[in-house]
Order: C-alpha cells, then structure tokens, then sequence
C-alpha cells in the first residue's frame, strides 16, 4: 500500500529518487532485533554470572516496549547491551541493521538511567544542550527551548540541578535523552526514585511526549501499572536464567488516561502480569 | 553594637589574647633582654615603625608564594590533562609525585640551588616545584572520578571517553569535574606555598619576609626577627581563610 503510493508520487515527479530510497529505509530505521542475546560476567577466577541467557525479541520500528522483572533478573544489563554500552556474550543485536555502537556514533539513540546523571554545575538548559556540545554539533537553541518546554520546565531554564525536585530533574534528564531526535529511547526506571503520585503524573507527561513523535522506546520498570500504562508490549523478564518469561500485547486505546486505569481491561491486564510477575519471583532459585 | 563585636572577638580570640599577655609576662617577670626574646609590645613598635618595609617585604613573600602555587597549579593542570589522554605518562609521574612530596624542603633547596643560583628566582621555583605535584595528582583524579552514569550518558552520544578522541568529553565532562578537587589542592596548598616561600627565602633569599627573620636576627635585631615572624603567621592564615572561603563558596555549585 504504502510503496504503491510512492510510486505514485514517484511517477507524479513529487518526490526525488533519492527521497523516495529515503522513506522506504526509515520505515525500518529503528525497528530492533535482539537474536541469542546472552550477558555473563566474570566476578572473580572462574566464578560467572549470566546475567542475561538467550533473549530473542523483535521491536518494530515506533513501538513501546516496557520491560519488568524481579530485581537483578538482568533488565539494566540487556538495556546496556541495547544501548552499546555493554557488549553481549552470545548472540547479536541490530538496530535498523546496524550494530549499537554504529548507531551511538550516529547519535541514533537517547538515553536516561535510574540515576539521571546531570552534570551539576550545568544549569538545566546547559544540561539539555550538552548532547550537542559532545557531539560537536552546533546548539540547537530552538531544539533546547523547545525541549525545556515540552517538559514543563521552561522558568527554570537557569536553574542548577540541585535547585530542581527529582522529578524535575528526571524531566531534564528525559530531555536531554531526547535532545539530538533519537530513533531509539532507552528508559532505565527513569521514575524509580519518585512518588506514586508524581510518577503517575511523569507516565502521563512520557506517554504525551512520546505520542508527539513516536519513537522506539524500551522503558524498564518495577512498576507494573506503568508497564501498563505506557506499553505497546510488556515483556516479563525471568531471574536466573535471564530470560523472556512472557510478552504481553497491550492494546489498550490510546491516548491513555487515569480513566483508562479505571477500566476492567486495564485491570485484568494488571492483574494477570502481577500474577505473572509473581509467579516468576516465586519459582526463582534462591539466592 | 560596638561591645557586641568586641565581645564576639574576645569570645573567639581570647586564647590569642592570653598567649600575649602570657608572653609578656613571661619576658617582663625574668626581666629578659630584647636580644633572647623582644616583648610583645616591642615587636608590634618594630612593625609600626618600620610599617612600609614590613609591607613591601610581605607583599614579595606573599607575591612569590602566589606566583609558584599559580605556576604550579598551571603545570600541575597541563601534565595532568596530558597524563589523562595519554595515561602511560601517569604511569611514570604519579609515583614521582609522591616521592617529591615526602623528601624535605630542606634537603631539596640545596639541589636547586647548585642549579639556579641564589635569589627571588630561585625561591620561585622552589615554591612552583613543590605545588606542581599535589596540583597534578588532584586534578588527574578529578579528571578520572567522572561517575560511571555521566560516562554512559556520553558513551551513548558516540562520544569516546578516553584518550585523544575524548577531548569533547574532556572539555565539557571530565575537565569541569575536576573543579572542586582542585579547589581542594588550593585550600591545602596555599599555607603550604607560604611556608615553602619563607623557608626558601630564609635559606637562600636575598629578600622576603623569610630574609628578614634571618637577616634581622644576625643582626641581633630580635624585634624585628619576631615582628616577620608574626607577620609571617597571619599571611599564613589569611592564604588558609581566602582559600577555605573560595572553596566553600564554589564547591557548593558542584554538588547534585
Ligand atoms: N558489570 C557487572 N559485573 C558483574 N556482574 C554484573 C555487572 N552488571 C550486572 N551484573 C550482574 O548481573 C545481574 C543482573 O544485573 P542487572 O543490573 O541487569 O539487574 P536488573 O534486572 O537491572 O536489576 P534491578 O531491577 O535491581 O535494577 C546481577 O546479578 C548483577 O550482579
Ligand atoms: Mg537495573
């Protein structure tokens, strides 16, 4: 459908080429698949850890995956080896068809951790703007309003980190995760540290950021109703061996809001992976 | 207002007070001669009375011991943002660092004085050489303790965290970092610079407040000796309290 329709506008003489080559490759330009993917770490002489154990997944390009599991179940470490920070044992990982650290050269991907890692003598702008200064890419200083806007921070563009809340500062660091258009997003328990109430405003202010410019999003998190909430797919992950217990479509209609938490469909949604999160914890051997 | 503040020095220096009040007692009770040991009262006539001397020989100290702890501060930062792209260079200098700060001032003046001769110059290099190594190892360490989190922050944006490709993440991430360490290696090192200055002047200055105390005392000018002592005493505070202030007031901006 869609190609038929570029050729059209092909044929119409509307589109170069080129451009046309253009669409058709960003259709898949931030799709990811995870193949084989295993982690093991060395603590000490002979002593290892698999940290991950045989992930396969397929991201398409656009979606929200949110990833939960019990703690140390290898969340963080298979969202590194996503992130090309960490690389994985066994198996590959491709984004778009590239490899991770290709695509971090390319400044293809955003990232915001559970510690949001701001620099602290930067004033929030400076923070936002800094992806563009390590890049050495010129700043941006629309992008860098326009970012402080979006998430709510604008009169506090002066502001150090230490003059911020939490869940400001877990704001700016999602801006700057944002600043130089990422295709793919990387969410490590971004709201972690946060109160149930503020977090539940921080999920509402992430789904609208996110439905402005969908982008390929994996968002790790303890929290089941934010799974939930915020997901495409919510992909369990179980301890020892780290794996992909169960993946769970989630089609609940979007825009989402606290409504949509009221509903039955919601709730059994909830209840069925907090069994299965559950479940999972249970059957895991002991530590 | 007046006896407020009065009352709020006594408070806080009156172990000062009571030092010179014992020291003059002690010298006028044993009826001392001014040439073992001068009176309070004598050594703050001596200052008075000599008042432009005393301040254009403190003012070479205190210019000295600035000028080394600044040229030292400048080497100490360049070698260590060298050591950091090229860490085999931190291999060979950190270890020196330590062994130059453990041989004694006084061992080593000697050594650089077969090299440089006598004079103001000398005592520069002396007070330079001595801050270079504490101003290198704390600016390389604040350099290398950018916390993992930032790292992976700029890791992600394809930006090369060590070596000649890092220098964007040097310039904007690792260098800033550095700041409160260095603030740091000034608040402990400018007594020190002080100190380092004097001692240098003393052996091998022809001018200084350290000059002074020995070029009084040979000439048996014991009030004048003491009254460069003291004076020496309260530059040596002063350096400690603009330095702890600076410290304080800046490193607050480094915290998260
Ligand atoms: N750099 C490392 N070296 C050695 N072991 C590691 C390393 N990083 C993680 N691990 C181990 O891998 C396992 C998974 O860790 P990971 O941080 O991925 O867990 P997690 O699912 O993110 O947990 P949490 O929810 O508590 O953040 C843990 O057992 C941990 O000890
Ligand atoms: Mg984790």
């Amino acid at each position: 459908m869609m190609s038929n329709l570029h050729d059209v506008i092909r044929l119409e003489g509307f589109l170069s080429r080129q451009e046309v080559c253009m669409e058709a490759g960003n259709q898949s330009t931030s799709d990811i698949v995870l193949e084989g993917v295993r982690k093991r770490f060395e603590l000490a002489k002979g002593q290892v850890i698999d940290a991950v154990e045989h992930v396969d997944l397929n991201i398409a390009g656009g979606e929200f995956i949110a990833l939960i599991g019990p703690s140390g179940c290898g969340k963080s470490t298979l969202l590194r080896m996503v992130a090309g920070l960490e690389t994985p044992s066994h198996g590959q990982i491709k984004i778009a068809g590239q490899t991770p650290n290709e695509c971090i050269k390319q400044q293809k991907l955003g990232i915001a951790m559970q510690e949001h890692g701001l620099m602290p003598w930067l004033s929030a702008w400076d923070n936002i703007a800094l992806p563009f200064r390590l890049a050495g890419l010129p700043v941006d200083i629309d992008r860098v309003h326009e970012l402080l806007a979006l998430v709510g921070l604008d009169e506090f563009a002066n502001a150090l980190p230490k003059q911020l809340s939490g869940g400001m500062k877990q704001r700016v660091s999602i801006a700057r995760a944002l600043a130089l258009e990422p295709q793919v997003l990387i969410l490590d328990e971004p709201f972690g540290a946060l109160d149930a109430v503020t977090r539940r405003l921080m999920n509402n202010e992430l789904q609208r950021i996110w439905s402005r410019k969908p982008t390929t999003t994996i968002l790790v998190t303890h929290s089941v109703e934010e799974a939930v909430f915020l997901a495409d797919r919510v992909c369990l992950m179980s301890p020892r061996p780290g794996r992909l217990a169960l993946v769970e479509p989630i089609t609940l209609e979007r825009p989402r809001s606290l409504e949509t938490m009221q509903t039955a469909e919601f709730r059994n949604l909830l209840a069925k992976l907090t069994a299965a999160l559950d479940e999972v914890c249970m059957s895991a051997p002991a530590q | 207002m007046v006896r407020q503040s009065l009352s709020r020095i006594w408070s806080r220096y009156w172990g000062i007070f009571l030092l010179v009040g014992l020291w003059q007692l002690f010298v006028s009770v044993n009826n001392l001669n001014t040439i073992v040991a001068p009176s309070p009262q004598a050594v703050v006539l001596s200052l008075l009375n000599n008042a432009d001397y005393f301040a254009a020989e403190a003012l070479r100290t205190t210019l000295t011991a600035s000028g080394g702890l600044a040229l030292g501060l400048l080497l100490g930062f360049v070698i260590a943002c060298l050591s950091w792209t090229a860490p085999s260079l931190s291999g060979v200098l950190t270890p020196m660092a330590l062994l130059i700060r453990s041989i004694p001032i006084v061992a080593f003046v000697p050594i650089i004085v077969r090299v440089a001769g006598y004079g103001t110059h000398t005592v520069l290099i002396v007070t330079t050489f001595l801050s270079f190594f504490p101003c290198y190892v704390f600016a390389l360490s604040g350099f290398q303790e950018v916390a993992q989190v930032r790292k992976d922050f700029c890791c992600s944006l394809g930006c090369s965290t060590s070596g000649f490709r890092g220098w964007r993440f040097f310039r904007h991430v690792a260098m800033p970092s550095a700041v409160p360490n260095i603030l740091t290696a000034l608040r402990l090192l400018a007594p020190t610079a002080l100190l380092v200055a004097l001692v240098a002047e003393f052996l091998i200055g022809t001018d200084g407040l350290g000059y002074v105390m020995i070029r009084a005392r040979s000439d048996m000018e014991m009030d004048k000796s003491w009254a460069a002592a003291l004076l020496a005493s309260a530059l040596s505070v002063l350096f400690f309290v603009i330095f702890s202030y600076l410290d304080k007031k800046y490193r607050n901006n480094w915290q998260a």
